[in-house]
């Protein structure tokens, strides 16, 4: 009898699987218009007048780069303070896709503003998320970062990059200006020098946890690497060997530096042990090899060469030192950085004797051209991937521009410091300001 | 014992299905692939026109029915000539095979017909959240009723990001009811009840 059922679901099983014609369809590409979204005035419960509009500054932060459309409260229909005024039609009718609501309250501290928001899916009338965020009622434009920053983060799955921050080297307009590392909002605002000498200051990096700095500084005559802590301002100078000392850059998970020395006579890449405080010397070859740049997972280290004749990139696993050739278009490909992912690089490349951004996958190889700049270089990305800043020419002078990951929307970070180049985007930089509560 | 004869029956069973499935006895990929069929009335239907095909097609099912006629005075035939009766029926046979593959031919264009139609409709309204990663997908399986409705949406692979996952979601939701699906029942039935949506942007 057993026997019998058990033929019987076989047979079944393999006639239901003769049958199951299924039709798939296949949606390759989405609709062409940026994700709508209305930041609604945040209701403002403080004895303190504000001095600024948070839900402007939240907008303005969404729509830097382009992937969101925000509506001016003057063409919302209604403006609800929490979601129990929310009417979905109103939304719908204005063609919304999400949409924020808040209120702003006095803090525990004095001074602190203590805003509680909602995110919510107009399309499937449901709240994506509740949150508290607080900061200072005198720095409303980073509270407003902060909130960006979860709102993208909700929307898009990925971390906002709102409140993270650049590091550039600037040097002063005449000839025997002083050299600057300035720390900067990625929209450019609330500048700080960090560091500041009469010689030369060049490749800044940030470590992993985005608490020190890394850079290479000639104040004692010769080029040498520090590291600087970022909140305390302390310094320490790596132990020189002689000849070329630069391109430090930090391992993920901030034990070791790579670097660029020439002790060998000519420049090849090191890994310098910060515990130990030793070097130790990765690649070996006649031609120059610079500019490394450790994966995200710290197993491969991208590097230019010009060992094949022309400057190229390479990939070199760390552990057996196998070298791999990555790129093979044009005369000129250099100042390789990893995407977050691992899965691509951004770097200089040259076509038509001008110096573009371009983006390549590790593994099918594929060029894209992101910029049409003429002379750009060092590309650093943001940590979620998205946005590219580099350092370029406009008319004669050195700027600070930027451009998303799909190549659509440009901007240029505005500077009246002079010359600046080599710009190092932070970490996702650790908050305790902001609690979500669904 | 009685374990040790289930046991060789299930495995025959099972062995028996792999053979016949790769002698693709259930045609499983008939349906959606035109390389499968003979070249030769392929090369002619891709040759004349869509109007002029739907007449010839017309014309022979006409004849066939002529000829279903012409066997029933056989007493009178029979004895005259056998092969000419044999020559019929293989005409016969070849007849109904070109035309079982014309139908094929028009499911296909037909699926392919709609399913545009659909995937018009969800691309206009999906909005893609801003991913560097380009490798994220899901799929998604509709259920639909005949007047294009959308009446059950299940997620049967996730992407992996919750954001993705939900913008696809959205992307149906704003469709509500597809248009244009006049199609007949009996393909409605069989394809577009239930169908699956893959949602994976390309570079």
């Amino acid at each position: 009898m057993n026997f019998r059922i058990i033929f019987f679901l076989f047979i079944s099983i393999i006639f239901s699987a003769a049958t199951f014609s299924h039709l798939k369809i296949e949606i390759t590409e989405g609709s062409q218009n940026p994700i709508r979204i209305a930041i609604v005035p945040i209701g403002w419960n403080l004895d303190n007048p504000s001095r600024g509009y948070l839900h402007q500054m939240v907008s303005s932060d969404l729509e830097s780069f382009g992937e969101f459309e925000t509506l001016t409260p003057q063409d919302m229909l209604s403006l609800p303070r929490n979601e129990e005024e929310v009417f979905y039609r109103d939304w719908k009718l204005l063609d919304v896709d999400y949409l924020v609501v808040g209120t702003a309250s006095q803090g525990e501290v004095p001074e602190e503003v203590s805003v509680s928001f909602s995110v919510i899916d107009v399309t499937r009338e449901k709240t994506l998320r509740r949150s508290i965020s607080s900061g200072s009622i005198n720095y409303l434009n980073s509270l407003a970062h902060v909130m960006s920053d979860r709102i993208y983060e909700e929307i898009n799955g990925i971390p906002g990059i709102y409140s993270t921050k650049i590091i550039y080297i600037n040097k002063e307009g005449s000839s025997n200006g002083k050299y600057h590392l300035r720390l900067a909002d990625i929209d450019g605002q609330n500048d700080l020098a960090l560091f500041s000498s009469y010689e030369p200051l060049m490749s800044p990096d940030w470590s992993s946890d985005g608490k020190k700095l890394a850079y290479v500084s000639f104040e004692e005559g010769s080029s040498k690497i520090y590291i600087q802590e970022l909140y305390t301002g302390n310094r320490k100078g790596l132990k020189s060997e002689g000849g070329i000392n630069s391109s430090p850059n930090w391992s993920p998970d901030d034990r070791y530096l790579s670097a660029v020395l020439s002790k060998a006579g000519n420049p090849d890449i090191y890994i310098y042990d910060i515990k130990e405080n030793s070097w130790k010397q990765l690649t070996d070859h006649f031609g120059i090899d610079t500019e490394p740049d450790w994966s995200p997972n710290g197993k491969k280290i991208i590097f230019t060469s010009n060992r094949s004749g022309s400057p190229q990139i390479y990939e070199m696993t760390v552990s057996n030192g196998k070298i791999r050739r990555k790129t093979f278009e044009g005369s000129y490909n250099a100042r390789a950085r990893y995407t977050p992912d691992g899965k691509s690089f951004v770097f200089v490349h040259r076509m038509d004797n001008l110096f573009h951004i371009a983006v390549q996958n590790l593994r099918t190889g594929k060029l894209r051209i992101l910029t049409d700049t003429s002379l750009d270089e060092s590309p650093t990305i943001s940590p979620n991937g998205n946005v590219i800043i580099y350092a370029t020419k406009n008319q004669g002078e050195n700027i600070l521009a930027g451009i998303s990951y799909n190549g659509k929307t440009k901007f240029i970070l505005p500077t009246d410091l002079g010359e600046v180049r080599e710009p190092s985007w932070s970490p996702i930089l650790k908050q305790s300001r902001s609690t979500r509560l669904f | 014992m009685q374990n040790y004869y289930s046991g060789l029956t299930i495995s025959l069973i099972l062995h028996l299905g792999i053979v016949m499935s790769f002698a693709n006895f259930f045609q499983i990929d008939l349906l959606y692939s035109v390389q499968k069929f003979d070249p030769m009335p392929v090369y002619l239907i891709y040759e004349k026109s869509e109007a002029v095909l739907r007449e010839k097609k017309v014309n022979k099912i006409k004849k066939v029915v002529s000829k279903k006629i012409i066997p029933s005075p056989k007493v009178i035939q029979i004895s005259s000539s056998k092969t000419e009766l044999v020559n019929i029926e293989i005409e016969k046979t070849l007849l109904s095979k070109e035309r079982s593959q014309l139908e094929l031919i028009n499911v296909v264009d037909e699926i392919s017909l709609y399913s545009n139609r659909i995937k018009d409709q969800v691309m206009v309204n999906w909005k893609p959240p801003a991913l560097s990663n380009f490798e994220f997908k899901s799929e998604l399986i509709i259920s639909l009723v005949p007047t294009g409705e959308i009446i059950n949406v299940k997620i049967s692979k996730g992407s992996g990001n919750k954001a993705f996952d939900r913008s696809a979601l959205a992307a149906i939701e704003k469709v509500g009811r597809f248009d244009n699906l006049d199609m007949r029942r009996k393909l409605f039935d069989e394809h577009f009840r239930n169908f699956t949506l893959v949602f994976s942007p390309r570079d």
